[in-house]
């Protein structure tokens, strides 16, 4: 589904560069839950940037469903995440302002459904997460399990293949952390694949199918 | 994404900061306050004076008089009157035939001018007297009169005074339904009520040839003329105007045929009779009235091929045109001007939401929001606050304006006889204001909605906020 080809990518500052992602080569199946780990300024972010297309490589291919999107432009990309990619962040990334319903009606706003198409799926999408009775709750008075099951939402609402995790469960206790690794368990029997970020070896062992190592930009199983 | 969403996501963004939003707002509606307040004083101003040309028919009527005057002049408006040569055909009867004739016309008839001495009451005045046909009954300002009527027929014993006349007789007029909040103007004159001067009985006596016998005239001159007086009756009184037509300048009007009857001692008699010649019922000018403003320049060209000379107001309209069209683009531009410095303000309102928002656009971008509906989001914000400053700009010049006019009526022209609308608020200024100030808006808003969407969506999501 997913095929990494050589893939670097380089930050320059100044003298010094910085391969976050070095000679990266990796192929990741549909239906997969696969864990990435490794420690702070590993690279792990920077890769899941990569595979979202919100940043782009340095070199060599990403392949998605056999198509190449390593040279998309940034409307490609952006129709990409729209149609394939689901992203939850560690930081969440909700607009405050707006209420839970509204922060997962936003993609649906962008890939031109009806209001009322809209309202429908996102409806769907938080009471699949649990949070059925949160709905008109801004997201700023959501506890931080709420706030990540309403990224959850927001990431599937446009039911995408791929859901990407940076860190989901870094911000949470153990007991929310549980939760949260629950709902993307489930997310995974409904034929999902998943892409999760974390520093937790207990975590990744706990629900990855299988787990890839990253250390100084360098991938290993 | 749908209009209506970027219309409703606008209204949202700037409630969310409603007091930066309104500070915005005010230097917009300010900006269009001031241009739509300027422009329409100068639209106001032109429409007020061309009103009054037009309600005496100035752009409609010209006079057709042995001797011409031309307003064009010099350069920069120096319009001195330059005597041009006599007219090549006659100013008599068969002439106002032709001319009755033309298609373009719609009323010709001499114009008689007779001195007259007035007597009304037991005070007299001399002025002189003017005449008019029973088809100018229909045409400003006879058909709108301060009061009384017009004459019943050509040859009636009635007479129209004006205002002016009265004046002169000591009289100043007000009709009986104004009379409750009259403030008269000058205390030497009597307040007289308008319907008891109706149906009074005027005596004009003019001056008139006795007789042009040989030996009446080897008695001297005081032998020959003699004073001869016609009694009329008031019908009607004439309104004051401010721009007076040609055929308006006498202070008493009598029915053609009455003034054609008078008794009276011409210019154009005595020099008949001394140069013995004579021209069959020559006349000093001919009044024409086209039936439109177009007419009157098919006539004036009939009339030049034609060497007939006359003389018609229209000929200054074009410099009086350029005049307005200068004011008006001078007030333009001072309104013009806080509008762009509004532009300024929304620019920098703009700017400083991107910077507020940063990590909700990179949020935008990472659930598939492309460069564009970011670049639109933003764009509509602009358009929303241009069009919100443009109503609330209307609202705020409408408002001042009839502040203005109140202010200027009740200070200025108490006893004048309708309020004065100073300001023109015509649909094109209304809609042109509003797709200005859009479009102002539109263009402050391009930068920072470029600027917006070409924010890393990584670079984004990394602030914290
Ligand atoms: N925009 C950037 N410019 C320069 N260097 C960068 C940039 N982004 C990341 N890096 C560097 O690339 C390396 C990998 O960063 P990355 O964010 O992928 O690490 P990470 O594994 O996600 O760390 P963490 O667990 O702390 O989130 C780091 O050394 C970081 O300093
Ligand atoms: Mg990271």
């Amino acid at each position: 589904m997913i095929e990494l080809v050589s893939v670097n990518k380089i930050y320059s500052k100044g003298p010094h560069q910085i391969a976050a992602s070095n000679n990266i080569s990796c192929t990741i199946q549909q239906g997969e839950f696969v864990a990435i780990v490794g420690k702070s300024g590993s690279g792990k972010s920077t890769l899941l940037n990569l595979l979202a297309g919100l940043d782009t490589a340095t070199s060599g291919k990403i392949l998605f469903e056999g198509t190449d999107i390593s040279s998309f432009n940034a409307n490609q990309y952006a129709q990409h995440r729209l149609n394939n990619i689901g992203i939850i962040f560690q930081s969440f990334n909700l607009i405050f302002s707006k209420t839970a319903l509204e922060n997962v009606m936003l993609p649906l706003i962008f890939a031109g459904y009806s209001t009322a198409a809209r309202k429908q799926k996102a409806q769907q999408a938080l009471e699949m997460v649990g949070l059925g009775d949160r709905m008109q709750h801004k997201a700023n008075e959501l506890s931080g399990g709420e706030a990540q099951r309403v990224a959850i939402a927001r990431a599937l609402v446009n039911d995408p293949k791929v859901l990407l995790a940076d860190e989901p469960t870094g911000n949470l206790d153990s007991a929310t952390t549980q939760e949260i690794l629950d709902i993307l368990l489930s997310l995974k029997t409904r034929g999902k694949t998943i892409i999760m970020i974390t520093h937790d070896q207990e975590i990744a062992a706990q629900v990855a199918d299988r787990i890839l190592t990253i250390k100084d930009g360098l991938l290993s199983e | 994404m749908t209009i209506s969403d970027l219309i409703t996501m606008a209204r949202q963004n700037l409630w969310r900061t409603r007091l930066r939003t309104m500070l915005t707002l005010i230097g917009v509606i300010i900006g269009i306050g001031a241009l739509i307040s300027m422009v329409s004083f100068g639209i106001g101003l032109e429409r007020n004076i061309t009103d009054k040309f037009k309600s005496n028919d100035l752009f409609t009527s010209l006079t057709i008089s042995t001797k011409a005057f031309s307003f064009k002049g010099g350069p920069r408006g120096r319009n001195k009157p330059e005597q041009k040569t006599e007219s090549a055909v006659p100013l008599n009867d068969s002439l106002i035939t032709v001319i009755q004739k033309r298609p373009e016309v719609a009323i010709a008839y001499p114009r008689l001018t007779i001195p007259v001495r007035a007597a009304l009451y037991h005070d007299t005045s001399e002025t002189n007297l003017g005449s008019l046909p029973m088809s100018m009954a229909k045409y400003p300002p006879y058909n709108q009169l301060y009061d009384g009527r017009y004459f019943s027929s050509d040859s009636a014993l009635e007479a129209i005074v004006s205002l002016d006349f009265l004046r002169q007789l000591g009289l100043e007029v007000c009709t009986k339904d104004k009379l409750a909040h009259y403030q008269q103007t000058d205390t030497a004159l009597t307040l007289a009520l308008s319907d008891t001067l109706i149906g009074k009985e005027l005596s004009l006596y003019s001056a008139a040839l006795k007789s042009t016998s040989p030996f009446a005239m080897m008695g001297g001159i005081e032998n020959m003329i003699g004073e001869e007086e016609t009694k009329v009756k008031i019908v009607g009184i004439l309104k004051e105007e401010q721009f007076s037509g040609p055929a308006m300048r006498e202070e008493i009007i009598l029915p053609i045929a009455t003034a054609k009857k008078m008794p009276s001692l011409g210019f154009d008699r005595i020099s008949d009779m001394i140069s013995n010649k004579n021209k069959g019922n020559q006349y000093a000018s001919i009044y024409v009235k086209t039936k439109s403003m177009d007419d009157l320049g098919k006539l004036k060209k009939f009339l030049d091929k034609q060497k007939i000379n006359y003389f018609a107001v229209d000929d200054g309209l074009a410099e009086m045109k350029k005049a307005f069209l200068i004011l008006d683009s001078v007030l333009g531009i001072i309104g013009l001007i806080s509008l762009l410095v509004a532009g300024f303000g929304i620019i920098n309102t703009m700017l400083m939401s991107i910077l507020e928002r940063k990590r909700e656009i990179g949020i935008m971008k990472a659930v598939g929001g492309k460069n564009r509906d970011i670049r639109m989001i933003f764009f509509f914000e602009a358009g929303f606050i241009g069009l919100v400053g443009a109503l609330g700009g209307i609202s705020l010049g409408y408002g001042l304006t009839r502040i203005a006019n109140l202010i200027v009526n009740n200070q200025y022209m108490k006893n004048a006889d309708e309020f004065v609308d100073m300001f023109s608020f015509p649909w094109w200024l209304i809609g042109g204001s509003v797709l200005f100030s859009i479009i102002i808006s539109l263009l402050a808003g391009l930068y920072p909605a470029i600027r917006a969407s070409s924010i890393h969506p990584i670079d984004a999501l990394r602030q914290t906020g």
